[in-house]
């Protein structure tokens, strides 16, 4: 038998610290943050790393801020404090929507933004929901920080654009006027994964959609962005054939698979409904932030 | 133990807990689950493990202040953070919430119940006058199988401060 | 001594009082010990080696590396059985250890004990079993017919004018106790072992250990631990003889605890079921006849599959007079999970398809469908399709009427709403888009007891003795405390039977008499009988009562006799008595998404006596969460054999936020046969609460809902 390899832990002080030893320990070491996510991998051995490093003591990387037209919100900020947080409610209802349905209370308690995004599972919800809005995230490795757009963050399956050597710090979303956001997902009780989620916010000026952001949770191997939908609503005004029309083009789009959760054929209807009803309550509700 | 089959060669670390406001050190594979070091080496079995993965809530802690599940929680990460069980909330004698369990007969089999007294308390604490739907929302990641839901909807709104 | 045979009126904690549960303070603090939570000194863990396979033919086990891994005290076999090397309830077909054929999915086929669990699992890991993979027989329709239960009652050439029939189907419900199995064997230095453990049935527990272990009963004595949860699912053994051998090979403590997978493959669950009926009536709406064929999977081993599958049969038709019965009702046998007693015990399956019917025939006749059931309800002096005359309590009719009373809840939209209250829940996904209401009514009955001619008693030892001058009455009884609150009744009804304040219930254990399971809705009236009987003796000698002699009686409670079916009829006084209840479900339902709110559930439930009045409304309530449970989302999915969902995050199980307001009435009309008039409890409320909901969802959606759990994309 194979002696394994000596497992280390360590807790990181510093993010830079951090960096240091993730580019020290080679690819075998990770990030452990909420671990809510991570250490049911390994214990099923979808993930076995050689090394952990422990952030859960940097708490600056804990924070919701408003800083140069975005909100920014730091990687170690906990599903609960997006959920409480009157700031991105005011700006990005779309977050409380989605946390109200993250897991259960407990695992809020402890869960990170940065976790989840870096975890990248289809069915995520906040994958979907920074995709809608246009975040960008910070991602900090040895040669300096980069600012990555949701565009290009998922790389593939379970797979991101935070490198062996990097720590996503922040993500960014850009305050634009006349925004709207929605979070509606489908799910089989209170705190399962979804069956289906969609994610939209919208931009609305002068009664027209200036820009939209859509994006599908649990309908394919990653996290879906509706570009063709976005085409189609862009430019346009609101409307319920308009968003009907989305929906459709949504249904259409999504990649679902069969699975105890649900057939196909009903995945792909609820998309079309969801996203119907997500881009419906994000114009109202930018229609009432325009008000 | 929270992932058995990763290799045999674990580094343990020097892990300093501070449970129920007592230090307890130990050198410990950091990657033990919070809920068996508290259970198997602290002796605290009023910590449960109902399911190993977070999805029911009967192992539940405060870890500061904060409900959180013991079994998702590698103990390496809760070193240095204030944890807080059933035993000691228990420590002054029963709390008004303990009561308020008793008198509405708020459980049956109680293998649930030092979880559910957990996430109320940590509810509580963070939000004095819930409502009856902010109770219902707050406690919904604890299972319980006899279902005694109306009843501790009730325990738990009769320690609320508000109108319900 | 006469002033303390006085009985004073002012003791508080009698039959029928408001009275706290007797283990609450214990707990609530966290300090109750449940089997899981034990220890002792030099104690091994043990854990449990399983196949991955639903049927293989074990070529070899080689556990030469287990053994030689330090830490690790025992790696045992089939070979080290030393007894009979089968166990079951019914029949002893289920193998404690694979001798040579795995029949299902995470049967138990070496076990290993070690100085800590991380040694033991890592020397499991070592264990090289050599499976022949077979073919597993997972489609029932092609399994072996275990029992076959045929019922024909009445003139079998009766026909009717109005005729409708459907095709039913039941998915496999788990008993989800959140305390898993486990427990911990000491050995006594002399070739016993004491056994604690969480369980149902002590007795049952301690005789197959004995035959397996191939000692008396006398050396293995089995002691209650603190069940976590039981539901049916703790009547088969688990781990208990694991333990115990382990335990005498070592001369170690052992203890094991399943995790959450390995519960899900170490007891039996309640039957899938697939159903076709036809009911035909007079355009009246008098029922004429009941044609069923009804199919259960046992999965691979007998467990309590005959008497589920008879239970099945004798409540098929639902609480309602039928001139004609003609139920053919099969148990087999598969690879699939091993399937077994779970609360309601047969009847909640067929409950699902004979409401649905009625509700399909009052649509037909054109009939209210609570008139229709109101019009055809059993009552005392009628004929069950069994034959049996009900000479006990009926009150099919006043429940029903009873339920209807009952004020509906408001219609949305009739005060300001909370989106967390529609389909979806905190989701928020519905605002109403697509929301239809419906409303639907269901009634069903079971037995209180075992059937068929099996002589159910329970044993109780009752003494008095004097503690400084006091009365202290001691209630030592093996029945099973799982949660429903019987160490609080029985202290209540020695209170009431004697007088006296102080009563303390002895821990349960098989060092007094047998009192049988704490299932079919039993345990209160038998060992409440026997405890009842007991006190009751000692009162007789309560004047011998003095400060250096105490008063001591031990009696065995029985119920009046069953008698088996007939093999060829099905006709047969089988049923002990009759408990029954009726349940109203009002639920909302996004059409859209098939998305489901249930806003209410109604009750009306009799049960002869309430002994605690808020541990009744407990196990009523928590009854309903199992049957919604059921209803909407929990189900062991499986596939060729293969346990698709064993933890739970995709077996899902009711959160605060699925359960709905309770509105309960209880009535109370005595059983002439029971102690204090009383009926069984437990049981009733997980029978009619699913088929009430799918009901609901019917008249909501239109759909035909003929499975449950229902799934989402069943409604739209």
């Amino acid at each position: 038998m194979q002696t394994p390899a000596p497992f280390g832990y360590e807790r990181a002080t510093s993010v830079d610290g951090a960096i240091a030893s993730l580019q020290r320990l080679g690819p075998e070491a990770r990030i452990i943050a909420g671990g809510h996510s991570l250490l049911p991998m390994m214990k099923l051995r979808l993930a076995n790393p050689e090394h952990l490093i422990d952030i859960n003591d940097l708490v600056e990387l804990s924070y919701i801020r408003e800083q140069d037209g975005e909100i920014r919100i730091g990687a170690l900020t906990r599903h609960v404090a997006l959920l409480k947080s009157e700031l991105l409610a005011r700006h990005f209802p779309v977050f409380a929507d989605a946390e109200t349905v993250i897991a259960d209370p407990v695992v809020r308690n402890r869960g990170t933004i940065g976790g989840s995004l870096c975890q990248a599972d289809a069915a995520e919800d906040l994958s979907a929901v920074c995709t809608a809005v246009k975040a960008k995230v910070v991602i900090r490795g040895a040669a300096g920080e980069r600012v990555v757009g949701m565009e290009d963050f998922h790389v593939g399956p379970y797979q991101t654009a935070v490198g062996a050597g990097d720590v996503l710090t922040e993500v960014r979303l850009p305050l634009r006027p006349g925004s709207g956001s929605a979070h509606e997902k489908v799910e089989r009780r209170a705190g399962d994964w979804a069956i289906a989620a969609a994610s939209a916010a919208v931009w609305i000026a002068a009664g027209r959609i200036t820009d939209v952001g859509i994006g599908l949770s649990a309908v394919g191997l990653t996290t879906i962005h509706l570009t063709r939908a976005e085409d189609l609503l862009r430019g346009q005004a609101p409307s319920e054939d308009l968003f009907a029309e989305a929906g459709a083009i949504a249904a259409a789009d999504c990649s679902p698979g069969a699975d105890g959760r649900g057939p196909i054929d009903y995945k792909r209807h609820l998309v079309g409904v969801l996203t119907h009803r997500a881009l419906r309550r994000a114009a109202a509700r930018a229609a009432s932030q325009e008000a | 133990m929270l992932v058995p089959e990763r290799g045999g060669a674990v580094v343990p670390v020097t892990v300093v807990l501070c449970v129920n406001g007592e230090r307890h050190e130990f050198e410990i594979d950091p990657l033990e689950r919070l809920a068996d070091v508290l259970r198997d080496r602290i002796g605290l079995v009023g910590t449960k493990v109902g399911c190993g993965e977070g999805a029911c809530g009967a192992c539940a802690v405060l870890l500061d202040g904060r409900a959180v599940a013991s079994c998702l929680l590698a103990v390496g990460s809760a070193a240095g953070h204030r944890i807080e069980t059933i035993e000691g909330l228990s420590r002054d004698g029963l709390t008004p919430l303990q009561e308020a369990f008793i008198a509405a007969d708020a459980l049956q089999c109680g293998f649930c119940t030092p979880g559910q007294i957990v996430a109320a308390t940590g509810l509580l604490r963070a939000e004095p006058a819930p409502t009856r739907a902010a109770v219902r929302q707050a406690m919904s990641g604890n299972i319980c199988r006899c279902g005694c839901y109306p009843k501790i909807e009730q325990a738990i709104l009769s320690c609320s401060g508000g109108d319900g | 001594m006469s002033t303390t045979r006085t009985r004073t009126p002012l003791v508080r904690g009698r039959v029928g009082e408001l009275m706290p549960r007797r283990d609450a303070e214990p707990k609530v603090t966290g300090a109750f010990a449940y089997s899981s939570d034990l220890e002792a000194e030099g104690m091994l863990f043990a854990v449990t080696v399983r196949s991955p396979h639903p049927h293989a033919r074990i070529a070899a086990i080689d556990t030469a590396a287990a053994v030689a891994t330090a830490g690790v005290h025992a790696v045992l076999t089939h070979a080290d059985v030393p007894g009979r090397k089968t166990v079951g309830m019914h029949r002893a077909d289920q193998p404690v250890l694979v001798v040579d054929v795995v029949r299902y999915q995470g049967e138990p086929v070496v076990i290993v004990a070690a100085d800590d669990l991380e040694t033991a699992r890592r020397a499991a890991v070592l264990v090289v079993v050599t499976y022949e993979v077979l073919e597993p027989v997972a489609d029932p329709e092609r399994g072996e017919v275990l029992r076959d239960v045929r019922i024909r009652h009445g003139d079998q050439s009766l026909g009717a004018d109005v005729v409708v029939s459907g095709s039913y189907e039941v998915g496999m419900q788990d008993q989800a106790f959140l305390g898993p199995e486990s427990g911990l064997a000491i050995p006594d230095g002399d070739g016993g072992v004491d056994l604690h453990v969480a369980t149902q049935w002590l007795h049952l527990d301690q005789e197959q250990i004995c035959a397996a272990l191939d000692l008396p009963p006398a050396k293995v004595r089995v002691h209650l631990a603190g069940v976590g949860g039981a539901f049916g699912g703790r009547e088969d053994v688990s781990m208990q003889i694991h333990a115990c051998l382990l335990a005498l090979r070592t001369g170690r403590p052992v203890k094991m605890v399943y995790t959450r997978e390995e519960s899900f493959f170490g007891h039996v669950h309640r039957h899938p079921a697939w159903m076709r009926y036809e009911h035909g009536a007079t355009p009246e709406g008098d029922l004429v006849y009941v044609r069923a064929e009804i199919l259960l999977d046992g999965g691979a081993y007998a467990s309590s599959s005959p008497a589920v599958v008879s239970n099945a049969a004798c409540f098929a038709a639902g609480p309602y007079r039928v001139q004609r019965a003609t139920i053919d009702a099969r148990v087999v046998m598969t690879n699939n999970p091993p399937c077994g007693a779970m609360r309601g015990f047969g009847a909640v399956q067929v409950a699902v398809a004979h409401e649905a019917q009625m509700d399909l025939l009052a649509a037909a006749l054109g009939i209210d469908p609570v008139d229709l059931r109101v019009r055809n309800a059993l009552k005392t002096g009628d004929r069950m399709i069994t034959g049996q005359v009900i000479d006990g309590p009926a009150p099919v009719r006043e429940l029903l009427e009873g339920l209807r009373a009952m004020p509906l809840p408001l219609e949305r939209g009739s005060l300001r709403a909370d989106l967390r209250e529609l389909p979806g829940g905190v989701a928020n996904t519905t605002h109403g888009e697509g929301v239809r209401r419906g409303v639907g009514y269901a009634i069903g009955f079971k037995n209180m007891g075992f059937a068929e001619g099996f002589d159910d008693y329970s044993t109780a030892r009752v003494r008095v003795s004097l503690v400084n001058g006091e009365p202290l009455v001691e209630v030592h009884t093996a029945a099973c405390e799982v949660g429903q609150g019987l160490v609080t009744v029985l202290e209540q009804i020695a209170r009431t039977e004697l007088g006296f304040e102080h009563v303390v219930v002895l821990p349960a254990d098989t060092t007094v008499g047998s009192a049988g399971s704490s299932s079919a809705s039993r345990q209160t009236w038998m060992t409440g009988g026997a405890v009842k009987a007991a006190c009751e003796a000692v009162r007789e000698r309560l004047h011998e009562l003095a400060a250096d002699r105490s008063v001591e009686e031990t009696v065995e409670h029985h119920h009046r006799p069953t008698f088996p079916l007939d093999p060829e009829t099905g006709q047969g006084d089988a049923q002990v008595a009759l408990c029954f209840a009726a349940h109203r479900a009002v639920c909302d339902v996004d059409t859209d998404l098939g998305l489901v709110r249930v806003v209410e559930i109604a009750t009306t439930q009799d049960v002869g006596r309430i002994m605690n009045p808020a541990q009744c409304e407990g196990q009523i309530q928590g009854g309903i969460a199992q049957g919604l449970g059921l209803a909407l989302m929990e189900e062991i999915k499986t596939e060729n054999g293969l346990v698709r969902n064993p933890n739970f995050t995709d077996y899902l199980i009711p959160t605060i936020l699925d359960m709905p307001p309770v509105r309960l009435a209880i009535s109370e009309t005595p059983h002439p046969d029971a102690p204090y008039g009383l009926n069984g409890v437990g049981e009733p409320p997980t029978i009619a609460s699913t088929p009430a909901i799918a009901a609901a969802l019917r008249a909501a959606t239109g759909r035909p809902v003929t499975r449950v759990p229902v799934r989402p994309d069943d409604l739209i």
